[in-house]
């Protein structure tokens, strides 16, 4: 069984006049250990299904399933657990919160599904990044990278079983965008955790185990990357 | 739960670090409001305080209370003292005193201390109730504030007449008993005998016996006494009066909560702002797993956290405010409705709570829209801006519909009646109309920015459009801030239009009602129930005085009507005077009812009592009298806005007939139309030599009565305060010249003070006309009115003598190159410590920001301003002692010498020109000024060389100040009087004035 599937899944805005579909008819399997990119041009629908893959928003119709769990049926108290325990997100503007040091950001998660030890569990994650002898500094203090390694240790904080990544290398330089990469490559098959990266970026399908191609809300292509074939 | 804590201290509480100026802002505006609710709800509570209580704890515990109208008869006492019950009665005379005539009203009150039981307070409170005592040197007892000890000799004005009393014995003070600190008690008899009531007593406590209730002595004792009399439960009369007071609480307290509206505003938009610029990190904590109700449990636990902090610090604020509140609405309600001693301001648990639950609970009202708000963000939505705005642009066009349905709403509840007397539906109006208003202004800013967006793009280019897209934009909280505004400004202007136009009211009405030429009352404050009387004689010595056309003697007494209290007055109905003053409702005949008045038991009513009691002409009113009630037919109803509690008014012979008490409580004198008006104010003060008579002129009285109806304002104009400041105006008093008296100067100076006077700018001593003012006066009378005083001292310094202090003007400037000699540029500046801090330098300088504390910041700001040469101030002791030196009798000598050597130069100089002398001795100082006559030697425009004084330097080598004085069209000349200068200087002036009038150039041929 796949740990995370879309089925026929839609997506539709409406605006004062009419009505847009950002998502039409997708349908998709990912399995644990696995990374993928979305790929495709700037409004494609990528970040869209990537939010509806993770939760944060409802598809107008079809289904996602999360673990066998129907998460477009889920009341918005189970999604907002659901996030907690199951998601993890990476944004492209990192979307730290900057009143908060490094640390205490990577708490977040663990705070907020009561865990105990968040500091101790923090701490190894940003080890993990290798990024821990910056724990007590504020956030505007990091580069890019550092920040957005921040991100992907707070992400991963709560151990969870999906991690979404919105263009995680758009605010990168290169070398610092293939150190990024790497880390969620090592995610998936270290963690087994399941990886869906949404990129307009060529390059970075060298890093994924399947590139899903999008053109208008709609899927145009799967293929294996480059590197793999 | 911890856990929750963490993210709370995280999330919420350190980002108002960032934002310090905003946190601070809606604290302080929680505060405030919280602290005039608490301010004003202890003021009212204070004011409200009756010394009736001091007497119910003074006369010992009682049941029943008797009274009538005019006093009860001793011979009464007698009368029930010979029921077979067993009884106890108590007598009692009440009445008002003032220490020295001055200072505030203090209960007077007199009791059988001898026979009765109310001996025993006398006894607790370590004193000896030894008859004998009793008997000799005028013994009183006084409360403790009161600040006199056993054996002190103390002046007492009671009524009209000053009587010397000696303190016998001080009442301690008793937790929870009011008004009994300041109370004065005698014996009945001696109080019977300087309050002018032999014979008489004011009520009678009564104790029952145990064999039955109280309503069956009430109903024995009812059968047994006279109609007239009234038998009231104990303390009902306390209860009445605060039920009297209870309305216009409710009024303060409902206009305190105008400040909690801006408060609950700015918290709104706070929050609101808080929301729109965390919307990124609710969105990240809503996508890492927050639950919408913990977003919304934030916002509001913000909200909680403004409200504690605002509420513990208004509660301290409204603790200060509620002293000075005390004041003001203790000045309310002594002109409105009863005296009262404001009891001590002190907090209550369930003061203490109220205010924290409505700090609390405003706050959180406040914050909850924009809380649930918060947690409707989705977590996508944190990266979309500018949504959230477009939605409350499509669902503003649904809203102008429901604006209109409660623009309606609110009409129809303010024409709705009162609910129990008070205007509740009113009151909700206002609310209704608050909420369409803010409802109805995101369509009014997007119609206003729709109009001006073409104007101002084509006339201010592309930036203040932008500024005007933005504010679209951001249409909900533009829209709240301008409710919050409109709501302020809107509140502003009501209450003053409000308080505007019954002012206005009350002075078209003293015009038409105020026509004699002078008023007398005893001296110490009136109140609505308090009319010190004066003796008979006055008005009749008055009545035969040559100039004096005729008198109108008026006696007032506070009665219950139908269980409220009134005033029931006997007029002498003067009809040549009083025909035109008075103004009855319309369509009533004037002339025909005060003609009817005098004929008989007819009675005429204010407006306000016709209304309270429902009273209309041709009905019978029944007035209990000495011992017998009696009917008097209304005649008319008249407009009357001198007291809440309402008059009765009959012919005071017909009153003298049942209350034969000739004494007066105010008198007014007509002129006849050729009288000398200050030729008859000297007889007046003549007559009345020996008695604490006050008399006023006409417009005195009327400024006098403005002044009373500003303070009773005041509180409103300080509530207005709240929701905006005033700007400042300057208002010149023109002061006369030749003038009579000094109290000419307060007069004119008074006159110009309005109840927006904020700061009066007055000299000590005057420079063209050289007059010294009657400054203490004036600073007390203005400070009295709530106006801070500048006094400019430029000549007082070394002139007169001089104690700041003593003064206690706010501000005082003045010159030491003068009148003490020092170099020019040395001068002081004087800021009392409670204004210092408003008041800094022009120039600002490095003591601006001194760390040093051994010196105040005022002094550390002022002492050392650049680069000034301090040379000159360094002189002025050294020119002090000199001065101080040249006369064996040192400064005061100086001062005596100069003021003999001015007056006497005055007199000669007087001479030589012609004229009077132009102000009395006791404003001379060393400076004299004479008004030059017209044509005693060719004149020449303001602000040129003066011929006149041309002539005395060129011919005879005199330099003195020759000038026209634009603003009184008066052309002065002045001496100088100091140490060096003798008789013979002015001798050789005077001479050669006459020698210049002898050969003025005459007529050109």
């Amino acid at each position: 069984m796949p740990l995370l599937e879309l089925r026929n899944v839609t997506k539709r805005y409406q605006t004062e006049s009419s009505s847009v579909a950002a998502v039409q008819n997708v349908s998709l399997e990912i399995q644990g250990g696995e990374f993928i990119a979305l790929v495709g041009r700037s409004g494609c629908g990528k970040s869209t299904l990537l939010h509806l893959a993770g939760a944060m928003d409802f598809p107008t119709s079809g289904d996602v399933v999360l673990e066998g769990k129907v998460t477009s049926r889920m009341s918005d108290k189970e999604l907002t657990k659901l996030r907690r325990e199951k998601v993890g997100f990476i944004f492209q503007s990192f979307q730290l919160l900057h009143t908060l040091s490094v640390v205490e950001n990577v708490e977040l998660p663990l705070l907020l599904a009561r865990r105990r030890n968040t500091r101790a569990a923090a701490m190894e994650r940003l080890r993990w990044v290798g990024i821990d002898q910056y724990a007590e500094r504020l956030v505007h203090q990091l580069s890019g990278g550092q920040q957005q390694r921040v991100a992907i240790a707070r992400a991963l904080a709560h151990a969870p079983k999906v991690l979404l990544a919105d263009e995680p290398t758009g605010n990168l330089d290169t070398g610092t965008g293939e150190i990024v990469l790497e880390l969620l490559q090592r995610t998936a098959s270290d963690l087994g955790v399941a990886v869906v990266m949404a990129t307009h970026s060529l390059e970075s399908t060298a890093f994924v185990n399947r590139v899903v191609y999008m053109r208008d809300g709609q899927i145009e292509q799967i293929s294996m990357p480059m590197a793999a074939q | 739960m911890t856990q929750l804590l963490v993210l709370f201290v995280r999330l919420m509480l350190r980002p108002l670090r960032r934002d310090v100026l905003r946190t601070a802002l809606t604290i302080s505006a929680v505060g405030l409001g919280v602290a005039v609710v608490v301010a004003i709800d202890l003021a009212g509570r204070a004011a409200a305080g009756s010394f009736h209580s001091s007497l119910e704890s003074l006369a010992g515990k009682s049941d029943l209370q008797l009274s009538a109208t005019g006093g009860l008869s001793q011979n009464l006492l007698g009368r029930l003292a010979r029921l077979p019950y067993a009884f106890d009665f108590s007598p009692r005379i009440t009445d008002f005193a003032f220490i020295d005539g001055k200072g505030e009203a203090l209960p007077f009150i007199g009791l059988d201390l001898i026979g009765h039981p109310a001996k025993q307070k006398i006894q607790e409170n370590g004193l000896s109730n030894q008859a004998k005592e009793i008997d000799s040197g005028n013994p009183i007892w006084v409360g403790a504030r009161l600040g006199l000890h056993v054996g002190d000799h103390v002046q007492l004005l009671i009524n009209d007449r000053m009587h010397t009393f000696t303190v016998r014995g001080v009442l301690q003070h008793n937790q929870g008993e009011i008004g009994e600190d300041t109370a004065i008690v005698a014996d009945i008899g001696l109080a019977q005998q300087v309050t002018g009531r032999a014979g008489k007593l004011d009520d009678i406590d009564v104790t029952i016996p145990p064999e039955h209730a109280l309503a069956y002595w009430k109903n024995y004792l009812r059968e047994q006494l006279p109609l007239s009399v009234s038998i009231d439960t104990e303390g009902s009369r306390t209860d009445e009066n605060r039920k009297m007071l209870a309305a216009f609480r409710w009024n303060l307290h409902v206009l305190s909560y105008i400040a909690l509206i801006v408060g609950a505003f700015l918290i709104y938009n706070t929050v609101a702002v808080s929301v729109v610029r965390r919307r990124n990190e609710i969105g990240i904590v809503r996508a890492l797993g927050m639950s919408r109700k913990a977003i919304t449990l934030g916002f509001l636990a913000e909200a909680l956290f403004y409200g504690c902090i605002g509420s513990a610090l208004g509660l301290l604020l409204g603790r200060v405010m509620a002293v000075s509140a005390v004041q003001l609405v203790g000045n309310t309600v002594q002109a409105l409705y009863v005296s009262s001693q404001p009891a001590p301001v002190e907090f209550s648990i369930t003061g203490i709570v109220t205010a924290f639950v409505i700090g609390i609970g405003i706050s959180l009202f406040a914050a909850l829209e924009p809380a649930v708000e918060a947690a409707r963000i989705a977590p996508v939505e944190a990266m979309a801006r500018g949504r959230d705005e477009y939605v409350a642009r499509v669902r503003s066009r649904r809203t102008i519909y429901l604006a209109v349905l409660l623009f309606v709403l609110a009409a129809f509840c303010s024409r709705m009646p009162a609910i129990n007397g008070q205007p509740i539906l009113a009151y909700f109006a206002a609310l209704l109309l608050v909420a369409a208003t803010a409802l109805a202004i995101p369509n009014v800013v997007i119609l206003a920015a729709n109009l001006s967006d073409r104007l101002v793009a084509s006339f201010l280019g592309v930036e203040p459009l932008l500024a005007l897209r933005s504010l679209r934009a951001s249409l909900g909280r533009t829209s709240i801030m301008t409710a919050a505004l409109a709501t302020a400004i809107a509140m502003t202007a009501s209450v003053g239009i409000m308080v505007g136009s019954f002012r206005e009211t009350v002075w078209l009405w003293m015009n038409n009602q105020l026509r004699a030429d002078f008023y007398l009352r005893p001296a110490g404050s009136a109140a609505a129930d308090r009319h010190p009387t004066m003796d008979a004689s006055i008005p009749d010595a008055i009545e035969r005085l040559p100039g004096v056309d005729a008198v109108d003697r008026f006696r007032v007494y506070p009665i219950f009507y139908q269980g409220l209290p009134a005033s029931l007055g006997g007029d002498e109905i003067n009809q040549r005077h009083v025909s035109t003053a008075t103004r009855f409702l319309p369509g009533e005949d004037r002339d025909a009812i005060l003609r009817k008045l005098p004929s008989g038991n007819y009675a005429i009513v204010s407006e306000p009592f016709a209304n309270k009691h429902d009273v209309h002409v041709g009905e019978v009113l029944r007035l209990p009298l000495a011992g017998v009630d009696r009917a008097f037919q209304v005649l008319g109803i008249y407009y009357d806005y001198s007291t809440e509690r309402g008059f009765i008014i009959v012919d005071r012979n017909t009153l003298l007939k049942y209350l034969p008490d000739r004494a007066i409580s105010n008198l007014a004198v007509y002129l006849k139309p050729n009288a000398n008006e200050d030729s008859v104010r000297r007889q007046i003060d003549n007559v009345i030599a020996g008695h604490a008579v006050l008399v006023f002129t006409n417009r005195r009285l009327r400024s006098d009565a403005i002044a009373i109806f500003d303070r009773s304002f005041r509180i409103t104009y300080a509530l207005e305060a709240v929701a905006a400041r005033t700007g400042a105006r300057v208002v010149v008093a023109t002061l006369p010249f030749p003038l009579t008296a000094p109290e000419q100067v307060v007069d004119a100076i008074l006159d110009r003070v309005g109840p927006r006077t904020r700061l009066a700018l007055v000299d000590h001593v005057t420079s063209p006309t050289g007059l010294v003012l009657p400054i203490e006066r004036m600073v007390r009378e203005l400070q009295s009115r709530g106006v801070d005083v500048l006094v400019d001292g430029a000549h007082a310094p070394g002139m007169v003598p001089l104690d700041l202090n003593a003064l206690g003007a706010e501000y005082y400037t003045g010159n030491c190159h003068k009148w003490v000699c020092a170099p020019k540029g040395s001068a002081f500046l004087h800021v009392r410590r409670d204004r210092q801090k408003g008041v800094h330098p022009l120039v600002v300088s490095h003591g601006a920001n001194s760390p040093r504390t051994d010196r105040s910041p005022f002094r550390l700001e002022f002492d050392w301003t650049g680069t000034a040469d301090p040379t000159a101030f360094l002189t002025v002791p050294e020119a002090i002692r000199y001065m101080g030196s040249l006369l064996p009798g040192g400064w005061p000598a100086l001062m005596a010498h100069n003021r003999s050597t001015a007056l006497a130069a005055r007199d000669r100089l007087a001479a030589a020109l012609g004229v009077a002398a132009p102000a009395p001795d006791s404003m001379i100082g060393s400076l004299a000024a004479l008004p030059v006559p017209a044509g005693f030697f060719p004149a020449a425009p303001p602000r040129t060389r003066d011929p006149l004084q041309a002539a005395l330097f060129e011919r005879h080598r005199l330099e003195l100040p020759v000038f026209t004085w634009a603003a009184l069209s008066r052309r002065i000349l002045r001496v100088s009087a100091q140490v060096y200068n003798a008789a013979a200087d002015y001798e050789r002036l005077a001479q050669a004035l006459g020698a210049l009038r002898a050969d003025r150039p005459g007529p050109e041929a």
